[in-house]
């Protein structure tokens, strides 16, 4: 039982991006993947989510033993990954509550919209998220903060094996930063969800502490290690990962 | 009426004087050396081009043309041609002395050019001093020279379609068919002078072409004939017009602009119309675009009774790109009623149409603009933004865009803006110590920045000259 | 302040017209425009705005979807007469295509002859966004769920404004409570 990525190709357009990324996540496991901008940390992210625009050229996905390679984004869903993405997209006229209920009744779920309402309105509160944002348009004029913290809200409710966590820190500030990470934190502990945290800076990671530390650099992973590969990067920066 | 105290009054007649004024403009005398008779007539269509010595091909295709011009009936939209006498115009069919200028009012923007294509100082001087005029043969020789070590063809259309005939028969009127229009029909019929341009395979041409250093023996006509041809993979802009007042004793301006653009190549046209407040302008401009081509207009209308002007960009390959951007000014007695169309015929084709237009005194600001997406032109995009200011209550704006989508694959975007000048905006630059019409200009300025930026600075320079002694005319 | 809503919904191939004259100072309309096209056929809305007095309130929203060999037009006017002074408009018209067989034509048009005015327009057409789409199906609902949410929330910006909310959910899901 594993989240395994063997040799992973990607190009966008005519342009290639990834040139064999493997890495494998053990559930429960925090495996913090950092590097440069324009380094492939988000082209990873998407495809690993089935993004349509970007085409795997070599290499394959494996979730728990199901080959998820030329899965659907949503057959990828219910396999059990979830991608909290570095910019959601506003969708306008749904709400939070609207795309919660079909998720979970698309995969066979069976919990009434009241139900659901309550249990949002639980998570809503203990991510310090205003009521009031859960009648609106999902992320329709919420500020960045607020829809990250939207994103983690629909992690928890969804409750996935493995989540993947797209640069969720960018522009936070430090309490939204620690709520973030205690809710990655609970899922990993509590529900032994495996969690791949994509992040440029060192910051989310002293609150939510990495089992393992990847590096990568131009579309390769160039190092792996501890905290302490973290912490050389603070001090050096990423200037011989460019 | 001012919305702020004045603490000057100044004579209100002198004022709406200046303002009416031409000041820019002085009036050179013609010399016809050929009038026509009143009117027009198929006899008088042929004899033009047995005087200019043309293939029959090409006397055929006016006569055609001719035929089609007596038959098709006038736009029935846009602005109010009723006061053209069809009859009374006088046809220039025959070429006119060269247009002297002094050296004094030739614009900084041509004079930079001088120093950039490195014309001797003799020249330089001779221009100048001794004969107190500037002849523009000497200049469009200077820079014929440097451009024909590159293959780029800079002519006269006359001059074009005698030394190029099969080049010329090729595109002539294949890209503006003779039907397009009544007023095309009329142009393919009767014109004379404007320019023919070709540029070869990948070259660039660093220098923008302009018709005013072509001026030479066909006088700046009523009807002339532009077409360019650009190349595989190459580059250039040219520039039509220049911000200097032209004042034109015939009232009819008919242009035809055809261009074609080669895969991968770009072509930039930038026109600053200012012509006299009796000139009805009455343009067609259409650029056919081949796979991956881009082609950009940028089109200032200033001056002129009525223009009705609409470039338009064929997206005929894949990734083709077409851009109108397109300022309008219409003060007094004006109706400028202008935009683009942009045709979307292939997949991945993307088109832009920014129009920004101002309306004072009384004037009338009209965008018209169309975007096609055919079935098939799948993936394509097109952004159309048009912002309007009515600078006061005499004045009108009016936005009619029409756009067709026959294909789902795509997107279409459309954004319109009507507003005055903010009371907000004038008083902060006023607080600052600008006197109300500065502050005004300045924020009419920043109004059209977005196009500014776009064109070539020494004309984006001029334009701004230009919009400013407009507005200085305009007291509130 | 004087404040009514109108609404027009055409859901037929055929012709629908609404002219609004704003004849008070003071008045306010906001215009509800729906077109559910699924048929093949001709739909065709036209919305006339038209400030004769000044210090009015006018705004007009209107949400097109086409399906099914459909063809849509919309054509949606703001006039602003010479006196009318302190006009506030805005027009706003999004129109989807579903599928390769439906089209669209829009026309979003102003004449304005006052200039103490605050008048815009925007229109849209095209497909169902690529992006909001990866985002529900990310989510594990399938994508033919997730056209129907997306259409759904588009066509509801129109539907939960309306103050017939019986009509509404007769279209839709009306407001999210």
């Amino acid at each position: 039982m594993a989240f395994e990525i063997s040799e992973l190709k990607v190009k966008i357009e005519t342009k290639e991006i990834l040139f064999g990324i493997s890495l494998t996540i053990q559930p429960g496991e925090v495996v913090a993947l950092m590097g440069p901008n324009g380094s492939g940390k988000s082209t990873l992210a998407y495809s690993l989510m089935g993004h349509p625009q970007y085409e795997v050229t070599g290499g394959k996905i494996v979730l728990d033993g199901v080959d998820i390679s030329q899965a659907t984004p949503d057959e990828r869903a219910k396999t059990g990954l979830f991608l909290a993405l570095q910019y959601p997209v506003s969708i306008p006229g749904v709400s939070v509550r609207e795309a919660l209920l079909a998720s979970l009744r698309s995969r066979g779920e069976k919990i009434s919209a009241l139900e659901l309402k309550k249990r949002i309105e639980n998570e809503a509160a203990e991510l310090s998220i205003d009521e009031e944002l859960l009648k609106r348009s999902l992320n329709d004029g919420f500020s960045g903060g607020e829809k990250k913290k939207m994103e983690i809200l629909q992690m928890r409710i969804l409750g996935p094996k493995y989540t993947i966590l797209d640069e969720t820190d960018s522009g936070l500030d430090i309490d939204a930063l620690k709520i973030v990470a205690e809710g990655a934190n609970y899922l990993a502990k509590e529900k032994n969800t495996g969690i791949l945290v994509i992040t440029h800076y060192q910051r989310l990671l002293s609150y939510l502490k990495p089992d393992r530390v990847l590096v990568m650099k131009q579309g390769k992973i160039a190092k792996e290690g501890g905290m302490e590969l973290v912490e050389e990067l603070e001090r050096t920066g990423y200037k011989q990962y460019e | 009426m001012s919305r702020f105290a004045k603490i000057v009054k100044l004579d209100q007649d002198a004022v709406k004087s200046l303002s009416e004024s031409y000041q820019l403009g002085h009036h050179d005398d013609f010399v016809y050396a050929y009038k026509s008779e009143r009117g027009l007539s198929a006899q008088m269509v042929a004899d033009l081009s047995l005087r200019k010595n043309e293939p029959d091909w090409m006397r055929d295709l006016r006569i055609r043309a001719f035929s089609l011009y007596e038959m098709m009936p006038m736009p029935n939209f846009g602005g109010d041609l009723g006061q053209i006498n069809w009859e009374e115009i006088y046809y220039y069919l025959a070429p006119t002395k060269n247009e002297s200028k002094t050296w004094a009012e030739v614009p900084d923007a041509i004079k930079k050019t001088f120093d950039k294509i490195g014309v001797p100082e003799a020249e330089k001087e001779m221009l100048a001093g001794v004969k107190a005029q500037y002849d523009s043969e000497v200049i469009y020789g200077s820079l014929r020279k440097s451009l024909s070590k590159k293959g780029v063809v800079f002519l006269g259309m006359d001059e074009g379609l005698k030394q190029y005939p099969e080049l010329v028969k090729e595109y002539f009127s294949k890209i503006v068919p003779l039907a397009d229009n009544k007023l095309a029909a009329l142009n393919s019929a009767v014109w004379s002078g404007g320019s023919f341009i070709y540029v070869p395979k990948n070259v660039d041409v660093e220098l923008p072409l302009q018709a005013y250093f072509r001026i030479n023996s066909e006088n700046a006509g009523q009807f002339e004939r532009t077409l360019i041809i650009a190349d595989e993979g190459s580059k250039v802009h040219y520039v039509e017009g220049c911000s200097a007042p032209a004042y034109s004793s015939g009232s009819l301006h008919a242009a035809v602009v055809e261009i074609i653009v080669k895969k991968g190549a770009k072509v930039q046209y930038t026109t600053v119309q200012n012509w006299y407040k009796n000139v009805y302008n009455l343009v067609t401009k259409r650029a056919y675009v081949e796979e991956e081509g881009e082609m950009r207009w940028i089109d200032g209308n200033l001056g002129s009774r009525l223009t009705m002007k609409y470039p338009a960009c064929v997206l005929a390959g894949r990734k083709a790109r077409g851009e109108t951007l397109s300022i309008a000014m219409a003060g007094s007695g004006q109706h400028q009623d202008a935009g683009a169309k942009m045709i979307h015929l292939a997949p991945e084709t993307t088109s832009q149409i920014i129009s920004k237009s101002i309306s004072k005194n009384g004037g009338r600001a009209t965008y018209r603009g169309m975007v096609k997406i055919n079935k098939g032109a799948k993936g394509a995009k097109s952004k159309v933004v048009c912002d309007a200011l009515i600078l006061d209550e005499k004045s009108r704006s009016d936005t009619y865009p029409m756009n067709m989508i026959f294909e789902n694959e795509v997107s279409l975007e459309h954004e319109a803006t009507v507003s005055k000048v903010g009371e907000d905006q004038l008083f902060y630059l006023m607080s600052r110590g600008l006197p109300e019409h500065e502050a005004e200009a300045m924020i009419v300025n920043g109004f059209l920045e977005p196009i500014m930026k776009q064109i070539p600075l020494e004309y984006a320079v001029e334009m701004n000259r230009l919009v400013e002694m407009e507005m200085e005319g305009s007291v509130g | 302040m004087n404040k009514t809503q109108k609404v027009i919904i055409l859901d037929e191939p055929g012709k629908k017209e609404l002219i609004v004259d704003f004849g008070k100072e003071g008045e306010e309309v906001e215009v509800l425009g729906l077109v559910l096209a699924d048929k093949p056929g001709d739909y065709y809305m036209k919305i006339v705005v038209d400030h004769h007095v000044g210090k009015t309130f006018g705004r007009v929203m209107v949400r097109g979807v086409a399906s099914n060999g459909a063809r849509i037009q919309v054509e949606g006017m703001i006039k602003i007469d010479k006196e009318a002074n302190g006009v506030d408009d805005f027009l706003e018209m999004r129109l989807l295509l579903l599928d390769s067989k439906s089209q669209a034509v829009a026309e979003p048009k102003l004449e304005i002859e006052a200039n103490e005015v605050k008048a815009s327009h925007a229109a849209t057409v095209g497909k169902i966004d690529e992006e909001e789409l990866f985002y529900l199906t990310s989510r594990g609902i399938d994508r033919t769920k997730s056209e129907e949410l997306i259409v759904g929330g588009f066509l509801d910006q129109v539907l939960s404004r309306m103050d017939d909310q019986v009509l509404a959910t007769k279209y839709g899901k009306g407001k999210i409570e």
